[in-house]
C-alpha cells in the first residue's frame, strides 16, 4: 500500500514544490490531500489518517504548532513533519513539544524533505538538521545555550 | 416739713425744754437751799435752848456760891450771868416765832425762867442784907422749878429735833429732785444737740448730693452742648454727603457744605424750598418726592438710587437715604436726607460689568480653546498611538508579507535551484554558476529573514512571549555579540496579543538601546509574574542614561529617548500599564508591568485572544 502524504501549506507555490519535490523523489508517495489552513490540516488528519503530514508552522487559523498539539492529544498514528522558513533550534524544540517527529526548514527542502519524511516513515524523528546559513562570523559566544544535536534517534 | 422747719422746730424745742429744765434746776436748788436754812435754824433753836440753860446754870452756881461764901465777885458773876438771859430768851422767842408749839414752849420757859430768877433775887437780896440764907433749903425750894425749866428746855429741844428729821428729810428730796433736774436737763441737752447734728449732717449731705447732680448735669450738658456743636460742624463739614434736614412736610430747613457741593444751591437758596425740586420732572409728576416721605414716615427709613437734579439741571446717580425723626411722643417733626453721588461709581460700575462681561466672554472663550486644545491633545496623542498601531500592524503585515510569502518564493526557488544542481552533476560551469545562484538566494533568504524579523517578530504569535523572547536573544546576540541571560518564571503562561507584542516591543527598544548606547557587554532578561503583574526587566550594566535625558523622558512622552521607547511607554499606559526606566552610571534598568486579569490558555488561538484581550486602555 503506497504512503498517503497530506500537505498542510497556504502557499500554492510551497504545495507545488513540495509535489514537485516528491514526484521527482520517484518514491512510491501519495498526496492523498493538501490543506490550506491548521483548521482544515486537523479535520483532514483526522479524517484520511494519512502516514505523514507536511506541516507548515505558520498558517491562518491554526498554527501548524497548535495543529500538531491537537491531533496528537487526540491520538493519531499520524507522523508529522514541521516544515517551515523560521530557523530556530528552539522552535525547532517547540515543534518536538508540540508532538511532531521531525523538523525540515523550507530553505532545505531540496536536501532534507525527502530524506526527512523516510526517516519518519521509518519510525524515526529528524531534528538538528544544519542551518541554511552559517552563523555571523563575529558571533563567537551566544547567551543562548543552543541544542544542536542531531538526533536520529 | 422741710429740712429748714425741722431744723427750726427742733432747735426751738431744744431751747424751751433746756428753759424748762433751767428753771426746774433752779426751783430744786431754791428748795434746797431753803430745806437747808430750815435745819440750820433748828440746829441755832437747839443752841439758844442750851445757851440758855447754860446760863442759868452758871447763874445758879454763881448765887450758890455767893448765897455761900457771900463774895462779891460771886456776886458779880451771878449778876453777869443773869444780866444775859432775858437776851438769850429774846432771841429764842424770835427765833422760834412762826412755830406756834415752840412758841407756847418758849412762853413756859420764859415763865420758869422768871420765876426761878425771882427766887434767886430773893434769896440775893436777903444774903446781900446779911440775913442768914439756908442754902439746902433754898436748894429744896428750886428744884422743882429747875426741873420744870429742864423739861420745858427738852419739849423745845426735842420739838426742834422733830422739825429737824423732818426737814433733813425735806433737803435730802429737794436735793435728790435737783439732781435728776440737771441730769434730764444734761441728757436732753446732748439729745437734742445730737438730733439737731444729725439734722444739719442730713441737710449737708442733701446738699452735696444735690450740688453734685447738678455739677453733673452741668458737665453733661456742657459736653452735650459741644458735641453738639461738634456735630453741627462736622454735619457742616461732610463734603461727600448731602445732608439736609426736612420738616414735615418736605421742606428744606438745614443744608450742610456737602449737599452745597452736590446739589449746587447754597443754604441760604433752598431753606424753605420743597425738596422735590431735586427730582426729575419725571419723577415729580409720578409723585415720588410725596411717595418717599410716606414711606420714610412708615418705615422709618426710605433708600433708594435714582437720578437727581442738581441747580444747574444737570441729573447725577444719586444713593438717597430718607430717616424720619420723631419726637419723645412719636410725632413726626421732620426727615433727615442723605444724599451721595454715585455717578462715578456707577460708570465704573458699568466698566466694570462690561470689563467682567468682556472678561468673561474672553474667558469662556480661552476655556472653549483651551478645551479645543485639550481635545487636540488627545485626537494628538489618540492619534500617535493610533499611528504606532498601524506601525506596528504596517511592520507585522510588511514582516510576515517579507517572510511568508517572498521568503517561500526565494525557500522554493533555492529548492529548484538545489535539485537543479542535482541534475547538473558532470557540467561544472553550469553547476558553478547554479552554485552561485543558490548562494545568492540564500543570502536573500537571509536577508529578508533579517528584515522580517526585525519587522516583527514572526513566531511571537505562534510560541508566544515566552517562547520568543529566547529565539530573539539568539539572534540579538549573533549580531550585537552582547551576551544575554534570560530567566522566566516556569508558570509563566500566554498574554494577550497586544501585551505580549508591547512587552516585545519593549525588549527590542531597549537592547537596541542596549547595543547603541550603553556600551553593556551583558543584558540580562527577566520576565515574572507576581501578584497579579507581569513584569519584563531588561538590565545593562552599562554607562546608565544622562540624568538630564531621563529627567525630560519622565516629563513628557515626547522626550529625546528615541521615539522607540517612548512610543512604547504610551502605548503601555494605554493597555493599562507601566515603564519605569531607573538608571545609574552602573547600568539601567527597564521594567515594564502589566496587571494580568485573567491568563490566556497557551492553546486558544492566536486570533481569538486578541479577541478576548483583558486589557483596557486607560485613557
Amino acid at each position: 500500500m503506497a504512503i498517503r502524504i497530506l500537505l498542510a501549506d497556504d502557499h500554492d507555490i510551497v504545495l507545488e514544490g513540495i509535489r514537485t519535490l516528491v514526484s521527482r523523489s520517484g518514491r512510491p508517495w501519495e498526496i492523498c490531500g493538501e490543506a490550506r489552513n491548521g483548521e482544515e490540516a486537523v479535520e483532514m488528519i483526522q479524517r484520511l489518517k494519512p502516514d505523514v503530514v507536511v506541516l507548515d508552522i505558520t498558517m491562518p487559523k491554526l498554527s501548524g504548532l497548535e495543529a500538531a498539539k491537537k491531533v496528537t492529544r487526540a491520538g493519531t498514528d499520524t507522523r508529522i513533519l514541521m516544515f517551515t522558513m523560521h530557523e530556530s533550534g528552539l522552535l525547532e524544540a517547540e515543534a518536538r513539544d508540540s508532538g511532531a517527529h521531525g523538523y525540515v526548514l523550507k530553505a532545505q527542502a531540496a536536501r532534507d524533505l525527502i530524506r526527512a519524511i523516510e526517516y519518519l516513515i521509518d519510525g524515526h524523528t529528524f531534528f538538528g538538521a544544519p542551518p541554511v546559513t552559517e552563523p555571523p562570523r563575529d558571533n563567537k559566544k551566544s547567551g543562548i545555550v543552543m541544542r544542536q544535536a542531531f538526533t536520529f534517534a | 416739713m422741710t429740712p429748714r422747719t425741722r431744723a427750726n422746730r427742733a432747735f426751738v424745742s431744744a431751747i424751751i425744754l433746756l428753759g424748762i429744765c433751767g428753771i426746774a434746776t433752779y426751783v430744786s436748788f431754791s428748795s434746797m437751799r431753803a430745806s437747808e436754812r430750815w435745819v440750820a435754824h433748828s440746829q441755832e433753836v437747839r443752841a439758844a435752848v442750851g445757851d440758855l440753860e447754860s446760863s442759868m446754870s452758871s447763874a445758879a452756881r454763881a448765887r450758890m456760891s455767893y448765897l455761900m461764901s457771900g463774895s462779891d465777885a460771886e456776886l458779880t458773876a451771878y449778876r453777869a450771868g443773869i444780866a444775859r438771859i432775858p437776851t438769850e430768851i429774846t432771841r429764842l422767842r424770835w427765833l422760834v416765832r412762826d412755830n406756834k408749839i415752840q412758841k407756847d414752849n418758849c412762853d413756859q420757859l420764859e415763865a420758869v425762867t422768871k420765876a426761878r430768877l425771882k427766887e434767886w433775887e430773893t434769896a440775893v437780896a436777903d444774903k446781900s442784907q446779911g440775913k442768914v440764907v439756908d442754902v439746902p433749903e433754898l436748894l429744896e425750894q428750886s428744884l422743882n422749878l429747875s426741873s420744870q425749866s429742864a423739861a420745858v428746855g427738852e419739849a423745845i429741844r426735842s420739838e426742834e429735833l422733830k422739825l429737824l428729821l423732818q426737814r433733813t428729810l425735806a433737803a435730802q428730796r429737794q436735793f435728790f429732785i435737783a439732781s435728776l433736774a440737771v441730769v434730764l436737763s444734761f441728757v436732753f441737752a446732748i439729745l437734742l444737740l445730737y438730733l439737731h447734728y444729725r439734722l444739719l449732717t442730713n441737710e449737708l449731705h442733701a446738699r452735696e448730693e444735690a450740688e453734685k447732680i447738678a455739677h453733673n448735669a452741668f458737665q453733661r450738658e456742657v459736653v452735650m452742648r459741644q458735641d453738639q456743636e461738634r456735630f453741627r460742624l462736622f454735619v457742616d463739614a461732610v463734603q461727600d454727603y448731602a445732608i439736609c434736614v426736612l420738616d414735615p412736610e418736605g421742606e428744606v430747613t438745614s443744608w450742610n457744605r456737602g449737599a452745597q457741593r452736590i446739589n449746587g444751591y447754597y443754604a441760604s437758596e433752598i431753606i424753605g424750598q420743597h425738596f422735590s425740586i431735586f427730582f426729575t420732572e419725571q419723577d415729580r409728576v409720578a409723585g415720588k418726592p410725596l411717595e418717599e416721605l410716606q414711606i420714610a414716615e412708615r418705615k422709618g427709613q426710605f433708600e433708594c438710587e435714582a437720578w437727581r437734579l442738581r441747580k444747574d439741571g444737570s441729573q447725577f446717580w444719586a444713593s438717597v437715604v430718607l430717616t424720619s425723626i420723631k419726637d419723645e411722643k412719636g410725632k413726626l417733626i421732620g426727615f433727615s436726607k442723605i444724599t451721595r453721588d454715585f455717578t462715578e461709581r456707577m460708570r465704573a460700575q458699568e466698566n466694570l460689568q462690561r470689563a467682567n462681561t468682556e472678561l468673561a466672554a474672553e474667558a469662556k472663550e480661552r476655556l472653549s480653546a483651551q478645551e479645543r486644545l485639550a481635545g487636540s491633545e488627545k485626537s494628538l496623542r489618540e492619534l500617535s498611538l493610533h499611528l504606532l498601531k498601524t506601525q506596528d500592524e504596517e511592520r507585522r503585515r510588511i514582516g510576515r508579507e517579507l517572510h511568508d510569502s517572498l521568503g517561500q518564493y526565494l525557500a522554493m526557488v533555492k529548492m529548484n535551484l538545489d535539485s537543479l544542481e542535482a541534475d547538473l552533476v558532470g557540467n561544472d560551469q553550469a553547476d558553478e554558476q547554479v552554485g552561485r545562484c543558490i548562494r545568492l538566494v540564500e543570502d536573500s533568504i537571509k536577508e529578508v529573514r533579517t528584515i522580517s524579523y526585525l519587522l516583527y517578530p514572526p513566531m511571537l504569535e505562534e510560541v508566544g512571549l515566552k517562547s520568543a523572547i529566547p529565539w530573539y536573544l539568539d539572534g540579538f546576540s549573533k549580531r550585537s555579540n552582547i551576551k544575554t541571560t534570560f530567566e522566566a518564571d516556569s508558570e509563566f503562561t500566554r498574554l494577550g496579543r497586544e501585551v505580549e507584542l508591547a512587552l516585545f516591543r519593549i525588549l527590542q527598544e531597549s537592547l537596541t538601546n542596549v547595543h547603541r548606547h550603553s556600551g553593556s557587554a551583558t543584558a540580562d532578561i527577566r520576565l515574572s509574574r507576581k501578584k497579579g503583574r507581569v513584569l519584563l526587566e531588561i538590565a545593562d550594566k552599562g554607562k546608565g542614561i544622562p540624568p538630564e535625558l531621563l529627567a525630560q523622558s519622565n516629563r513628557s512622552w515626547i522626550g529625546s529617548m528615541g521615539v522607540g521607547l517612548r512610543g512604547m511607554n504610551e502605548r503601555i499606559r494605554q493597555l493599562g500599564g507601566e515603564l519605569e526606566i531607573s538608571s545609574s552610571k552602573s547600568g539601567t534598568v527597564v521594567t515594564a508591568g502589566f496587571p494580568v486579569v485573567e491568563p490566556v490558555p497557551a492553546l486558544v488561538n492566536s486570533d481569538s485572544a486578541i479577541d478576548t484581550h483583558p486589557f483596557t486602555s486607560n485613557d
